[in-house]
């Protein structure tokens, strides 16, 4: 029997490990384990008050701490009935945008980019890739910007509340984001060309594909792509998502229908493309459905392109008059449950909280996007391992943590 | 510390516990990170690197708080093989988030969420000087671009950048003109760490403590000024402990 190791996975968001073992030209066996420390979320946010849960929520992740703030205020207007206004959602949404710029920019160009290219880290490559290190900096520092302006800091948002923002944006920072977006627009189109130009391995898996409907990151629509058909998923997903945990993981994995099933930037193009900016699908070629996981990178270059169109729209809608986010002077709480669902930059992230009439924390879950995908990955692994077992090991290993990053997982989401 | 005769480049190291990674993602998105990181023989770098190895160092950044008895075994080798230890945000300093763990009871934490045993090496949640000397605080969750800035170009130049003195207050734009407290409000600016400019007081926010209290930090007197804007005590004690046990476990 042949064990492979990847003792501690690099390049990833997070802890976790990969065995595969091999024996008589035969896969034996293959786990995912994640190591991440156990923090219990769920519990912590169980027994407080509503306005503590997005703060504490936010710490989930230090990349994608926007969505986590977001899903938590809209799981809570939900339960309390507050609608938040028009400017208000546009907000929310740039700061959406903003931190999948930060994430997909950090990832393709730091994460992914170096093993194409034959480097062991992005470190090595600033002298011998200067253009492309500038350029992801510059994404990413675009990113930096949205979430400064909106939410007052880039990483762990402060002016996020309970129907709306405790502090408008200025004009002037509004304007001077629309024209940092302009000059940011052709580096988009060179990310997405160069990840088009990229060879990536030859691998195939048909999977169940699930998204918030339509071409906005935030929202209350789901559907899923499945066998070529088309579904809704009713409001409540947790009927019908199972969680589970396996071997000595701190991580919650996730099946619907007993099934794996994928989240993020290839999922919703799979079930929005019909949906998309007709411009930005001629610009490229993209065949739709996809069923290769590898291929998540290449969506990724595309959400940036147009992510950033969007924003550019948004802003246009809040310049050049005064905004109003001022959240309501009392919110008045009560025993109900609430539902918040926001596209993070790796897929659909649910927060769903009960509360008492006091406005008190009952019952809180967070289902997140690597939770979501980390069963398909896991059977993505073994049937590539499996097509692939005649590979020499250091070959197979480089191949396999190409499609592990492929899927972006961000191990501490999955094991909150 | 920093340059050295030889003119060799400072053995460099970023090490995450128990957190969200939330500091070093701040680190990458500082804007020249590239020109300061280049400065550095980086020997462990997990997100970035391939190849890591814990090496002697001079220099080791730790982020997240200590959960597991594996976790102390790691953290005391790193101190063993560093010449300078660096606590990079509230979880390392204090245990911060992930500390609120220890507030709720270990047999019910895990029916609750996990439906069967994990981790059976789980100890209490704590930052890293539970269990180690550290050299440095750098304070914040998560923590403040410039600080990091300020701080590698001191150590550049063989200097130890001095923290700064005094709590949020000192910073904050609402000093003496519409300060939380008279609002009745409940913010821990007087007792937290200043440093920050008062980032969240700024931006219409109380402080909320993260970046740990300063020991003019009166508990009862804090419990009783809340209690007397008519805050309840189960709020006041929820944001006390959000980033550190401030209080015994109630």
């Amino acid at each position: 029997m042949a064990t492979v190791e990847l003792e501690h996975i690099a390049k990833i968001e997070g802890h976790a490990k990969l065995i595969i073992k091999i024996e008589k030209n035969e896969l034996k066996n293959l786990e995912l384990e994640i190591i991440e420390g156990a923090r219990f979320f769920e519990n912590i946010l169980k027994e407080k008050k509503y306005n503590e849960l997005p703060l504490i929520s936010s710490r989930i992740c230090g990349v994608c701490s926007p969505a986590h703030t977001i899903a938590s205020i809209r799981a809570i207007e939900d339960a309390f009935g507050i609608e938040p206004n028009g400017d208000v959602k546009l907000l929310r949404e740039l700061l959406t945008i903003g931190g999948l710029l930060q994430s997909h920019a950090m990832h393709l160009y730091f994460l992914v980019l170096p093993d194409y290219l034959g480097y062991g880290s992005a470190l090595q490559m600033t002298s011998t890739h200067q253009d492309e290190i500038n350029r992801a900096l510059k994404i990413k520092r675009l990113g930096n910007r949205i979430l400064n302006v909106i939410g007052g800091r880039d990483i762990h948002p402060l002016t996020t509340v309970v129907g709306g923002f405790s502090k408008a944006p200025s004009e002037r920072d509004l304007k001077a984001l629309l024209d940092e977006l302009k000059t940011v627009q052709e580096d988009a189109v060179k990310t997405f060309e160069l990840f088009s130009g990229l060879s990536y391995p030859n691998f195939e898996y048909k999977s169940t594909y699930m998204a918030l409907h339509g071409t906005e990151l935030l929202g209350d629509t789901i559907s899923y792509l499945k066998n070529g058909t088309l579904k809704r998923l009713p409001h409540d997903h947790e009927k019908y998502m199972n969680e589970y945990f396996q071997y000595d993981s701190t991580a919650e994995f996730v099946v619907v229908e007993g099934k794996g099933y994928t989240v993020g930037p290839q999922a919703r193009l799979n079930v929005n493309w019909d949906l998309l900016d007709k411009e930005l699908q001629e610009l490229v070629k993209i065949e739709s459905p996809s069923f290769s996981p590898l291929s998540n990178v290449l969506f990724q270059s595309f959400e940036i392109m147009s992510g950033i169109k969007r924003a550019m729209k948004i802003l246009h809608r809040l310049i050049d008059r005064p905004i109003k986010i001022k959240p309501p002077d009392e919110v008045k709480p009560k025993a109900a449950t609430g539902i918040g669902v926001v596209e993070a930059p790796r897929g659909l992230l649910f927060h769903k909280f009960s509360f008492n009439k006091n406005g008190y924390c009952t019952y809180a879950k967070v289902t997140t996007p690597t939770s979501q995908n980390l069963r398909m990955v896991e059977d993505c692994l073994e049937a590539f391992v499996t097509e692939h077992l005649h590979m020499p090991k250091e070959n197979l290993l480089a191949e396999v943590e190409k499609l592990i990053r492929a899927f972006d997982p961000c191990i501490s989401c999955s094991a909150h | 510390m920093g340059t050295t005769s030889n003119k060799r480049k400072p053995i460099l190291g970023f090490f995450t516990f128990t957190c969200c990674e939330g500091c070093q993602f701040t680190v990458l998105f500082i804007d020249k990170i590239m020109s300061i990181l280049e400065r550095f023989n980086i020997v462990y770098f997990n997100l970035l690197k391939e190849k890591n190895e814990v090496t002697e160092l001079d220099l080791a950044f730790l982020e997240g708080a200590i959960t597991t008895s594996t976790e102390i075994q790691e953290l005391k080798e790193i101190r063993e093989k560093s010449k300078y230890v660096v606590a990079m945000g509230a979880c390392a300093i204090n245990g911060g988030i992930p500390a609120m763990r220890n507030f709720v009871e270990s047999s019910s934490l895990r029916k609750y969420v996990y439906h069967h045993k994990v981790h059976p090496d789980s100890v209490s949640a704590s930052g890293i000087g539970e269990h180690i000397d550290v050299n440095y605080y750098m304070r914040g969750c998560p923590i403040i671009k410039n600080e990091f800035v300020e701080f590698m170009e001191s150590y550049l130049h063989g200097q130890v950048m001095e923290p700064y003195e005094g709590p949020v207050c000192s910073q904050c734009p609402r000093r003496g003109v519409n300060c939380f407290l008279k609002e009745k409000v409940e913010c821990l600016g007087a007792v937290t760490h200043g440093g920050c400019n008062a980032l969240c007081p700024s931006d219409n926010i109380p402080c909320m403590l993260c970046r740990g209290p300063t020991d003019k930090l009166n508990v009862a007197a804090e419990i009783k000024m809340f209690e007397r804007f008519g805050l309840d005590v189960k709020e006041i004690h929820d944001r006390l402990n959000m980033f550190k046990n401030i209080e015994e476990i109630l």
